[in-house]
């Protein structure tokens, strides 16, 4: 049931008058009948108090004010798609208008937050997920696995702080908090594996300095000690790269796909994440700071901080959503506009649980959560809008409209 | 760049002979705050984004049945008010807890108006503190925004009580003639040559 046209105008030039009452009482401006005007609005009801107080909050205004600058810088560009919508533009590559209605399709996980917000006495809310669940599966955590060059394997967990090997003059630690380090040089390249498994990850600290987050089910191929005049690695799945700045080394990253060849990156030093899962079929790099350089075969393209390059038989390189794409490196999942494959895939390599899709799940999925909660529990806030449902079996997910 | 005042008449002619510059105008002037009620309404920034660009096309296409130039403000409010509606009712739909959507139908309509409350003071706020230089707006904010001393102000920026004084009766003289202008409905175009 939609107000009638009349109430809305009626509503429009109330808050109107209202608004200029709180402006102009925040500013100092109002004449006196003014200010009485505003004091009968405010005792009018207990409501119109609580949104005087909520409205002239301190931080609320600084808040209020921010985010029209923000969409002030954002403004030009949405004028350009509409006009290009209309048919007054010509086509760019500006993204295009989708009509709201795709939009409305898309829902998302704030729909569950929305209904609990507005319903404290509703202490019913179901749990669809939890009803259609007897197990939960428990996140990943700190572990790897280190292969010397001599084909020696030592497990590594968060727990040892001590050293545990040396390959020639190089000593490896580990430093108690799921990190492994490489001290010292060496002229001899001996090549050392650090492969995490499904619900791992670990950090590493290379011989040069360069510091490297693995994510799970990925592994790095490196030399103890960076001998030659290229310090080269080689990357399974996915890695995040703060690289030690050396210009007379370049450093390089060859990712290696489940298809094979992913290309090569390049760098001096900088910081950057490389995500070879492949999954899409393709490798994403993506560049936080520096520069670096994306390659495969005879093709090549330079990226800047913020960019993404997109490699699969040809380079694409597009704006980068770096916090989405980071976020597992500082112990989160950030899903926006995530479809539930991409979200399945993810979860199946942080949980270790296979996954299989039953029916057409269309659904896009915005969402934020801590990587160190039970799978139940991320899965939940994405079960209670009710466009998805989840069954699980021992390690068996089950994904269905 | 010298500011060309053109009133919401003109821009209203410009629209309706299908003149791009009267879509600047109006888009200008109510992208920001139709964006921040569309975000307070569906609590989704993206989805509001797209809500009021879709508001400015529909406006587009209505543009000849527009009756006068003083429709054309609650118009927009009016469609992208739908929308949200219609955006939360379609998600309440595919919640489909029966039990829950009417506590959240009833809280449609009061959330909505405190929403239009909620855009239109922190955009007049907005609007004034635009026409202020740099530094009087920093006194303005401490002042009236962060209740701070005229004393406490001086000593923090390290001027002169009778800088901060001064500045802070010339903000409220500009602001006193910007309010009146806003009644006048004069729009300042910024992005004309």
């Amino acid at each position: 049931m939609k107000e009638s046209s009349n109430s809305h105008d009626e509503n429009l030039k109330k808050a109107d008058r209202v608004a200029y009452l709180i402006a102009g009482h925040l500013n100092g401006t109002l004449t006196n009948p003014e200010q009485d005007e505003l004091d009968d609005w405010i005792t009018e009801s207990d409501e119109n108090l609580e949104l005087f107080e909520k409205l002239t909050d301190e931080d609320n205004i600084e808040a209020g004010i921010q985010q029209h600058i923000q969409m002030e810088k954002e403004k030009a560009a949405e004028l350009e798609r509409v006009k290009e919508t209309i048919g007054i533009r010509k086509r760019s590559t500006i993204k295009k208008l989708w009509p709201y209605l795709v939009a409305a399709s898309v829902i998302l996980l704030a729909a569950s937050t929305y209904v609990i917000k507005n319903n404290n006495n509703d202490k019913e809310i179901e749990k669809p997920f939890a009803r259609t669940t007897k197990n939960d599966v428990s996140p990943g955590s700190d572990k790897a696995v280190l292969t010397l060059s001599d084909g020696r394997t030592i497990i590594l967990d968060s727990n040892q702080k001590s050293l545990i090997a040396n390959e020639g003059n190089i000593s490896i630690k580990q430093s108690g908090n799921g990190e492994i380090i490489y001290d010292g040089t060496d002229d001899a390249m001996k090549y050392n594996v650090v492969s995490t498994p499904r619900g791992g990850q670990y950090k590493l600290v290379l011989g040069d300095g360069t510091k490297v987050w693995l994510n799970a089910e990925s592994s790095l191929k490196f030399p103890a000690g960076f001998a030659s005049s290229e310090r080269t690695v080689e990357l399974h799945g996915e890695g995040f790269f703060e690289v030690a700045k050396n210009k007379d080394k370049p450093f390089t990253v060859k990712i290696i796909t489940p298809y094979g060849d992913g290309g090569f990156v390049k760098v001096l030093g900088t910081t950057f994440n490389v995500n070879g899962y492949n999954d899409e079929g393709s490798v994403k790099t993506t560049l936080i700071e520096g520069s670096v350089s994306v390659s495969k075969g005879t093709a090549n393209k330079l990226i800047r901080p913020g960019e993404q390059a997109i490699v699969s038989d040809e380079i694409k390189v597009a704006k980068a959503e770096i916090d989405e794409e980071t976020a597992w490196k500082d112990g989160k999942f950030l899903f926006r506009d995530a479809s539930v494959y991409s979200i399945g895939e993810q979860i199946k390599r942080w949980y270790d649980v296979e996954v299989e899709y039953q029916g057409k799940n269309v659904q896009l999925f915005n969402t934020e959560a801590n990587r160190n909660v039970p799978l139940k529990e991320l899965l939940d806030g994405m079960a209670g809008t009710g466009l998805v449902h989840f069954e699980l079996e021992g390690r068996k997910l089950i994904i269905k409209p | 760049m010298p500011q060309k005042p053109i009133t919401e008449q003109e821009a209203f002619a410009a629209l309706q002979a299908g003149n791009e510059k009267g879509l600047d105008l109006f888009f200008n002037r109510y992208y920001s705050p139709l964006v921040f009620y569309a975000t307070s309404l569906t609590n989704q920034k993206e989805v509001a984004k797209e809500i009021v660009a879709e508001a400015f096309v529909k406006l587009w296409a209505k543009k000849e049945a527009i009756e006068e130039c003083g429709k054309v403000k609650p118009l927009l409010y009016k469609i992208v008010h739908d929308a949200s509606v219609d955006f939360i009712r379609e998600k309440e739909k595919s919640i489909k807890r029966a039990a829950n959507l009417r506590i959240i139908s009833n809280t449609i309509e009061r959330s909505s108006l405190d929403a239009l409350i909620e855009v239109e003071t922190y955009n007049q706020l907005y609007l004034l503190l635009q026409n202020l230089s740099p530094r009087s707006r920093q006194i303005f904010r401490m002042f009236y925004f962060q209740k701070k001393a005229i004393k406490e102000i001086a000593t923090e920026l390290n001027i002169s009580v009778n800088t901060v004084k001064t500045q802070k009766l010339r903000a409220i003289q500009t602001l006193k003639k910007y309010q009146s202008s806003l009644y006048l409905t004069v729009l300042y175009s910024l992005i004309f040559i």
